[in-house]
């Protein structure tokens, strides 16, 4: 498969073996319900590299964006938190609640959903954009207010100072969109935690957005953490990707990798599920059976009840994220080899 | 294990993401709300028992002046002492539930019917009505209540039926503001059209289809209100205007104490409290019903 | 600009109520049972006396010659005179209005200054024990009588602890600030409990809200927070609730002035009532109903201004 253009991390080059800049071991998050404890992330490892872009892929109530949010360390009060999180080098979990609130929006930043409900609606875009560098660099306002413009006009809009008069309503849902990634880029941050932010979006403002985002990570040497049900987005965006389901990653590995050749029956399933772009057309499978109870999750491996190949040893099987070559990993008894499924083509463009 | 917090002024929202996802038991909040309704209906019951059974219940006639022993302090014979005219303090506050409460119901319960009537009316018929009454309600609104019972009192009057009427006709614009608010958003759904096609004739439809619906709203309302009612029954009798001495009447109770607050300060307070409590009660009750038809 | 016109058009709506309102109120004056000669005379006038007093005050014309009159004195400043004082009304009311003026200032602001930070607390503290506390307030707070709530603290700060006059108006500023406290603070106890409860619950709906969210993620936290963030939405609501609950307090005000003697024109339409001063009471009403119409008006326009949503019709 044919290297797609903006990645940033290549296999060999001196940043191997550098320390990662975001590494999170064990992480789990356990929130109370009214029926009782959910683990809406269930022990999960993995790591950023400086200037490269992971996606997270899952369906939702994968657990995806609780994990984002537990990055940054803004769950509801009753959530439990357990595992490490390090950025840096240094322990977010560790930090006093105060420490914590301030290593927000500088050296990690985030892209939320939905522009609309993201920005203050009875603030201008501009002073939220500055509020940032207000906060952590103590700049004089004007200071801060000029920044705000720079920013706009980096990120692709047109008299940038006039917009940062506005308010949000005031904008198109892509200047909206654009203005939040203003935002997260005003501290210069190393790494951007990115939720579903073309999610909301039409399918060009999409692309352009996703355009953006890969120049603004080359220029900038920013890393991105990009949290998405859409596999083809992840696919032109990301370098690595880890696949999500129920609190849990099933595979990881490089995107190219992982779509030509996937390892684990749900990212096959995943794939499958998409239409073909171009090629025969073939009929997308959607994935039978419902979603897991995250109350009582499956035993064994929790897609089992889903799986087409599922084996008896699948339910009693403890989950276990193992190695299976080229820095790949894959939970699925299968992993090792190729998926005994059919190789058809998928809508993901190879 | 952590819990993250922000540290200082530390907001606790609800969890995101998901629905259906809630924190608290649901057994505490349910045993809490039965407890206020509880505790709230045992209080009114108690006042309507002291309107209902006065000459029952109270140990002196209210009128009954003994000036020897005025502004006797509290004791055996005389549970709240007695006022300045030797009237024993408990019995004026029980008959006083019969003059207070009674009036405020009366008064409450009226507008509450008035206002539903041209509520309804107004929401339902439009046009150059509803502007005209929305206008009307607007300038009733505008003045304030206690002046505009006093203009209402000069022109009917002193005594109690009056004050009734006056407070019906400063109350009852609440009433139809939330009723015609709620008229206009039910008759633009569907069911009403269905109900007029069908060949109902429009008063069945306001009684059967917009009245249920609305009515609740009203009722919830009414508990405020009846509080509002005493609380204005209460300030004109501190005034002297309304209801005349020498009928006990909380409000003048609470004036006539004024002057011996040195000495005798619960003449006073003990009538407020009463008030106070009432209040309370009918919170208790109201809020409990609100929160019933929030969880429908 | 548009907000000028918003402001042009809505003064246009003040006055065409306050037309409405001093129509409303002539007819009423004029539904009452006995004359102004009778009123004035009581038992002891002759007919011929009761006559000639109502001719002079013009009350035998027709009525719709009489409310011309009443209009063309409306427009200019007259409210005709008072029975009582034997002294044009406006004279009296230029005296006594400053009072209750200052008086409704300052029970607005210390609103604003207890009802804030009181919901904020609660907000932030959610099911705590304070915030049960704060919550229990207005259960029993809604059931005082501002009267006999001034009563009580008269009792306890003017009486028992001396710490303010137990009545009257001090000249001065200071003097003023001192004896117009307990008063304000009387109706602040009812009104604070209602808007305590409202601001609460906005403030937890905002705190749900994503932009809140994306706040704390850029490192805003603490007063930076609530003063920038979270304030600024969730009052909104709550303004539109004090519009609501301007005219209730104007009403508590004038029965607070009774209770601390205060010479504003509260105590005044209690005396002008017992004496069925109908000019007095009428030009009263007139004038309060005028202060609630252009408070709303300000208080739309602040609405205004703090939501940039909203669109001025």
């Amino acid at each position: 498969m044919p290297r797609h253009e903006g990645v940033r991390w290549r296999p060999g080059t001196d940043s191997q073996g550098a320390d990662p800049l975001l590494r999170v071991r064990n992480l789990s998050v356990t929130l109370p319900t009214r029926r009782g404890d959910i683990k809406a992330v269930d022990g999960v490892s993995f790591d950023v590299l400086a200037g490269s872009a992971l996606g997270l892929v899952g369906e939702s109530g994968s657990g995806k964006s609780i994990l984002l949010r537990s990055i940054l360390g803004l769950l509801p009060g009753e959530a439990r938190v357990s595992g490490e999180i390090y950025l840096e080098g240094q322990e977010l979990n560790a930090l006093a609640p105060k420490q914590r609130a301030m290593s927000r929006g500088k050296a990690i930043s985030v892209i939320f959903q939905d522009p609309m409900t993201a920005l203050n609606p009875v603030r201008r875009v501009g002073a939220q954009i500055a509020e940032g560098p207000l906060v952590h660099y103590s700049l004089r306002r004007s200071a801060a207010r000029a920044r705000a413009v720079e920013l706009l006009s980096e990120v692709g809009i047109k008299d940038a100072a006039e917009v940062a008069r506005r308010y949000p309503h005031e904008l198109s849902g892509g200047m909206r969109q654009r203005a939040l990634i203003a935002m997260a880029l005003a501290c210069d941050p190393k790494i951007i935690l990115c939720d579903e932010p073309t999610t909301a979006l039409d399918v060009t403002l999409q692309k352009k957005i996703i355009e953006l985002l890969k120049k603004l990570c080359l220029d900038r040497g920013v890393a991105l953490l990009f949290v998405s049900h859409d596999l083809a987005v992840i696919s032109e965006l990301c370098d690595f990707v880890n696949v999500m389901y129920a609190g849990q990653f099933v595979e990881t590995g490089l995107v190219s990798q992982v779509i030509a050749n996937p390892r684990h029956m749900y990212t096959w399933a995943l794939l499958r599920s998409l239409p073909p772009v171009d090629g025969p057309r073939v009929a997308p499978l959607s994935i039978g059976g419902l979603p897991p109870d995250r109350l009582h999750p499956p035993s064994g491996c929790r897609f089992h009840p889903r799986c087409p190949v599922a084996q008896p040893r699948c339910t009693a099987l403890p989950y276990n994220l193992k190695d299976v070559g080229q820095g790949r990993r894959s939970a699925c008894i299968f992993g090792d080899a190729a998926l005994p499924v059919p190789q058809e083509e998928s809508g993901v463009a190879r | 294990m952590t819990s993250v917090t922000d540290g200082e002024l530390q907001p606790q929202p609800l969890a995101a993401g998901d629905g259906g996802i809630d924190a608290a038991p649901d057994g505490a909040i349910r045993r809490r709300r039965s407890a206020k309704l509880i505790v709230g209906l045992g209080i009114l019951c108690v006042y309507v028992i002291m309107a209902v059974l006065a000459p029952v219940v109270a140990p002196y006639n209210p009128l009954a002046q003994q000036i020897p022993d005025a502004l006797a302090h509290p004791s055996l014979h005389h549970l709240l002492g007695t006022d300045q005219l030797g009237r024993d303090v408990l019995s004026r506050i029980i008959y006083g539930a019969r003059v207070d409460l009674v009036a405020a119901t009366a008064a409450s319960v009226g507008a509450c019917m008035v206002g539903t009537l041209i509520g309804l009316l107004t929401g339902y018929a439009g046009g150059w009505l509803d502007v005209a009454l929305t206008r009307v309600m607007d300038m009733v609104q505008t003045i304030p209540s206690f002046t505009l019972l006093l203009v209402l009192l000069l022109v009917l009057g002193p005594g109690a039926r009056s004050l009734v009427i006056a407070l019906i006709v400063t109350h009852w614009v609440v009433y139809a503001r939330l009723i015609r608010g709620s008229v206009l958003t039910l008759r633009s759904q569907d069911f009403i059209s269905a109900a007029w096609l069908a060949g109902l004739r429009v008063p069945r439809i306001l009684l059967r289809h917009l009245l249920p619906n609305v009515g609740r709203q009203a009722v919830t309302y009414l508990a405020s209100d009846i509080i509002l009612a005493v609380t204005a029954i209460a300030s004109l009798g501190y005034l002297g205007i309304g209801i005349q001495p020498p009928t006990a009447e909380w409000g003048s109770m609470i004036n006539d104490g004024q002057d011996f607050l040195s000495s005798n300060w619960w003449l006073s307070v003990a009538p407020g409290v009463v008030v106070v409590l009432l209040g309370l009660g009918l919170a208790l009750v109201s809020d409990s019903f609100n929160e019933r038809k929030d969880r429908l | 600009m548009a907000r000028l016109r918003y402001v042009g058009k809505r003064l246009l709506y003040v006055v065409l109520t306050l037309w409405g309102v001093s129509l409303l109120l002539f007819l009423l004056m004029h539904a009452l049972p006995s004359s102004p000669g009778q009123l004035m005379l009581g038992e002891g006038g002759t007919p011929d006396q009761v006559v000639a007093i109502n001719h002079a005050l013009g009350y035998d014309r027709p009525i719709v010659a009489q409310y011309l009159s009443y209009m063309g004195g409306l427009l200019h400043g007259d409210l005709g005179t008072s029975y009582l004082f034997q002294r044009p009304v406006s004279d009296e009311l230029r005296i006594a209005l400053p009072v209750t003026l200052k008086l409704a200032v300052y029970a607005l602001v210390l609103d604003v200054v207890v009802t804030i930070p009181l919901a904020t607390i609660a907000a932030m503290r959610k099911n705590k024990p304070v915030d049960h506390a704060i919550r229990a307030i207005p259960l029993v707070g809604i059931g005082m009588p501002p009267f006999w709530t001034g009563t009580i603290l008269l009792v306890i700060f003017a009486v028992a602890f001396k710490l303010f006059p137990a009545g009257g108006l001090e000249p001065g500023v200071g003097g003023n600030l001192r004896s117009l406290f307990l008063p304000a603070l009387t109706q602040t106890i009812v009104a604070s409990a209602i808007l305590t409860r409202s601001l609460r619950q906005s403030i937890l709906e905002v705190l749900q809200s994503d932009y809140i969210l994306t706040a704390r993620a850029k490192g805003v936290r603490g007063l930076r927070l609530v003063v920038g963030h979270v304030l600024p939405n969730a009052v909104v609501p709550t303004l539109s609730l004090l519009s609501v609950l301007f005219a209730g307090l104007i009403g508590g005000v004038l029965i607070t002035e009774s209770v601390f003697a205060l010479p504003g024109i509260g105590s005044m339409v209690v005396q002008a009532f017992q004496v069925y001063d109908i000019p007095l009471v009428s030009g009263i009403t007139l004038v309060t109903a005028a202060l609630i119409l252009v408070m709303n008006l300000l208080l739309d326009v602040m609405y205004t201004v703090l939501d940039p949503r909203v669109v001025l019709k």
